[in-house]
């Protein structure tokens, strides 16, 4: 899922890209109120330029999504999976353009690198995990509703450094710019924990293999679209 | 276009692949887990019922039939509805939905039957104080020798299903003690099937087994003296508990087929035990005294009232009761005396571990009563501090007395109680048994043979236990196996055990196995509950694995 969200994005920036490329003009704006839209969330960033190429942002993200339902066999019991994904942040980011303007390559002037650190007010996920069916203990059928549930989650630290690159101010129209981010937070290793009720209380087991599954998503990646406008 | 190629398109690409690198090695979160249902807490009551055979050798072939009001509430331990008895072990548990409530309180028959086996009516009661309970008791094998028990048979011809030669059937002399059965079938006697029908066969075999109350009350019918589905004398169905001066079975077949009837009365004498003394006179039996006779369904598990009859003296200073009948079952003569219906025993027991199995031997019995005990049970000792014997017990006639003892499974008295009227509970407090090390015993099973998970928690199963080599009639409740681990101070770390585990239609024993109380490593204590020693659970595995297959 995440994978088709990215490809999403990078479409839509290359197409973006080329309907624009022609009429791409140098602008730099002291200041600029915008939103953006990406795997990071939605959210609202203010941007002022600090000097040379140099810019400052500053934000708010969040994810809007409840919960994403699914559902699989984990072992031999198949399973309905609730996932409620609950990221927000603050987040203080410097951009840098490393080239200067040139007219006979429309797109060096727009071309940054940024660095910053985000503030995560919320940075974990929770699956809920119930048996999708009843479950058929000899000849006694226990109701899917008595089983319980196995609560799943993952908390990342709420500190995480930023690197990335995108192209910036890109002009749309009067006083409208876009641009692109690609980049990652490093979230550091999230702590899991698994919890069982009723029936599903001996589940904990399951802890270390989460864990271990979930050590490698270290990194929040960031493909975002930035829609700014001038303010000065 | 090939410039911005060069300067901007590349790192976007590069970046692109490095991000996309990230979430591809990324492992899929639920990768390897595995969701399992541990029932373990599904069953909140069960009952015990241990039969077994008083020659030693281990109940076989035995079926398991549930009756009586609340029979839907009942299941195997493995959820299954049909009962099995695996070694005459059978355990009974309630559906959770249909559990015993403080105003209603299960009430259920398990009819055991088999080859070469008197058929047994076990009543069961779980009361909602009751989580728990152990029942054993013996099931009569009519092709051996048991004590205090004496049989006897014969053959009588018979044209046309009518007996040709009067002919009486007398048991043999029981050790010790003067009890005796003797019938009389006279000639001219049409025979009969349940149905009233007769019989067209060319002979009868009678078969007949008196039990001495002093040493068998233990095969009393239906395992218990007490009893809520009695006829009495004016056709009404009450409750009671019998106190047997003596009783017997009486079974003929003719042609194939169980004879219950008959076109005119047989005569049956019945040599009573001459030690029996009435609770409610204090007096022991003679010639002249006056006793009731009740019959005993094999098929219903329902006493009826027949009649009263007259002690009168017998050969060699015996006391005989003799009666005609038309039907044939059991009986017994003796007296009765109401059901005292509700009644609990709080324990004191300040030296008990919560979650420590600890068996608890009860037994009564009425001092000027009857020579045996009225009432034989062990009982294992829970958070609850309670042993309910509702319905197990009779009111105290007025100017006797019921009184307790309170043994360990060692034999141990730890205390007494006297019941001197009728009331509904009863305190006492009990003495330690003899403190062994407490050890855990851990019981999960290996199921990488059977399952696609490997070793996982079985469900709540009765584990019992006997010294390593003893017979099997010797085997006792240890107490249930809860989450894989049962821990108990019952258990020598010195002694090889013969184990058994239960779990409906299957069994498992492991023999010659001696558990570990292990002192010598370090302080470390592994389990839940620890004292008076180290618990090592992984020393004391016990390998139940054939278990596995019967899992859901």
């Amino acid at each position: 899922m995440e994978k088709k969200l990215l490809f999403k994005i990078f479409t839509i920036a290359i197409a973006l890209w080329g309907f624009n490329s022609s009429a791409f003009a140098q602008y730099f704006p002291k200041t600029a109120l915008g939103f953006n839209v990406g795997t990071q969330g939605v959210g609202i960033e203010g941007k002022t330029a600090i000097g040379g190429r140099f810019d400052a942002r500053l934000g708010v993200d969040i994810i809007p999504i409840n919960n994403i339902t699914s559902t699989q066999y984990l072992g031999e019991n198949e399973t309905r999976i609730d996932i409620a994904p609950r990221f927000s942040n603050v987040h203080l980011i410097g951009d840098w353009r490393p080239f200067e303007f040139n007219p006979n390559n429309t797109l060096s002037g727009n071309f940054k690198l940024s660095a910053g650190v985000a503030y995560f007010i919320k940075s974990q996920g929770t699956a809920n995990i119930a048996l999708a069916h009843d479950y058929q203990y000899g000849d006694i059928t226990i109701p899917e509703s008595e089983i319980g549930v196995v609560t799943a989650s993952a908390k990342w630290s709420h500190f995480a450094p930023y690197a990335g690159l995108g192209l910036d101010n890109i002009p749309v129209f009067n006083n409208f710019l876009i641009g692109f981010d690609m980049g990652a937070y490093y979230m550091s290793s999230p702590s899991a924990s698994i919890t069982g009720t009723n029936f599903l209380a001996d589940n904990s087991s399951n802890q270390p293999r989460l864990q271990s599954n979930l050590n490698s998503y270290k990194f929040m990646p960031v493909f975002q679209v930035n829609f700014n406008f001038i303010i000065k | 276009m090939k410039k911005v190629l060069n300067y901007s398109l590349i790192p976007v690409i590069a970046l692109l692949l490095i991000v996309s690198v990230i979430t591809i090695r990324c492992k899929k979160p639920t990768d390897g887990l595995s969701i399992t249902v541990n029932t373990s807490t599904l069953f909140h009551y069960t009952a015990l019922v241990q039969v077994v055979d008083n020659s030693g050798r281990v109940p076989s072939g035995l079926s398991v039939e549930v009756t009586g009001p609340d029979a839907a509430a009942v299941y195997g331990l493995d959820g299954k509805k049909a009962l099995t008895a695996p070694g005459g072990i059978i355990v009974a548990a309630i559906h959770p939905k249909m559990e015993p409530t403080a105003s209603h309180t299960l009430s259920f028959n398990l009819a055991i039957t088999g080859d070469n086996y008197l058929p047994l009516i076990v009543p069961v009661t779980i009361a909602v104080d009751q989580p728990t309970q152990t029942i054993k008791l013996p099931i009569l094998n009519l092709t051996v020798q048991t004590a205090g028990v004496a049989s006897a048979s014969k053959t009588a011809a018979a044209v046309n299903g009518v007996v040709t030669t009067t002919t009486t059937v007398t048991t043999a002399n029981i050790p010790g003690d003067p009890s005796k059965t003797s019938i009389t079938l006279p000639a001219g006697t049409q025979l009969q099937d349940a149905n009233g029908n007769v019989i067209s066969a060319s002979s009868v075999k009678a078969s007949v087994n008196t039990f001495a109350p002093s040493s068998a009350i233990d095969l009393f019918p239906g395992g218990q003296l007490a009893s809520s589905n009695i006829v009495n004398e004016q056709g009404n169905v009450t409750s009671a508990v019998f106190l047997p001066a003596g009783f017997a079975n009486i079974d003929m077949t003719a042609g194939g087929v169980a004879v219950k009837k008959f076109s005119s009365p047989i005569t049956i004498s019945m040599t009573l035990d001459p030690s029996f003394k009435d609770p409610k006179t204090g007096n022991t039996i003679a010639v002249g005294t006056a006793l009731a006779i009740y019959s005993y369904s094999t098929d219903t598990g329902q006493w009826k009232f027949e009649q009263n009859g007259t002690v009168t003296a017998g050969a060699g200073g015996t006391l005989v009761l003799s009666f005609q009948t038309t039907h044939l079952t059991e009986y017994m003569a003796g007296a009765t005396l109401d059901l005292l219906t509700k009644f609990t025993i709080n324990i004191a027991a300040p030296w008990y571990v919560k979650g420590t199995a600890t068996n608890i031997k009860v037994s009564a019995a009425i001092p000027n009563g009857p020579s045996y005990n009225i009432f034989d049970q062990t009982f294992q000792l829970d958070s609850l501090l309670k042993f309910v014997l509702d319905g197990k017990l009779p009111v105290p006639a007025a100017g006797s007395s019921i009184v307790f003892t309170f043994k360990s499974i060692d034999d141990v008295v730890l205390g007494t109680a006297t019941l001197s009227a009728s009331a509904t509970s009863i305190d006492v407090t009990l003495t330690p048994p003899q403190q062994k090390p407490s050890v855990t015993l851990a019981l999960s099973l290996d199921c990488r043979d059977a399952k696609q998970n490997a070793i996982i928690v079985a469900p709540d199963f009765y584990l019992l236990y006997k010294p390593a080599g003893a017979p099997a009639a010797n085997y006792t409740v240890l107490g249930q196996v809860q989450n894989g681990n049962i821990t108990t101070n019952q258990l020598d770390a010195t002694t090889p055990y013969d184990f058994k585990a239960i779990f409906n239609s299957h069994s498992k024993e492991v023999l010659n196995h001696t558990i570990a109380n292990d002192n010598t490593v370090g302080n470390s204590t592994v389990g839940y509950t620890s004292f008076n020693g180290k618990v090592v659970p992984e020393r004391n595995k016990v390998d139940i694995k054939a278990l596995c297959e019967s899992l859901p």
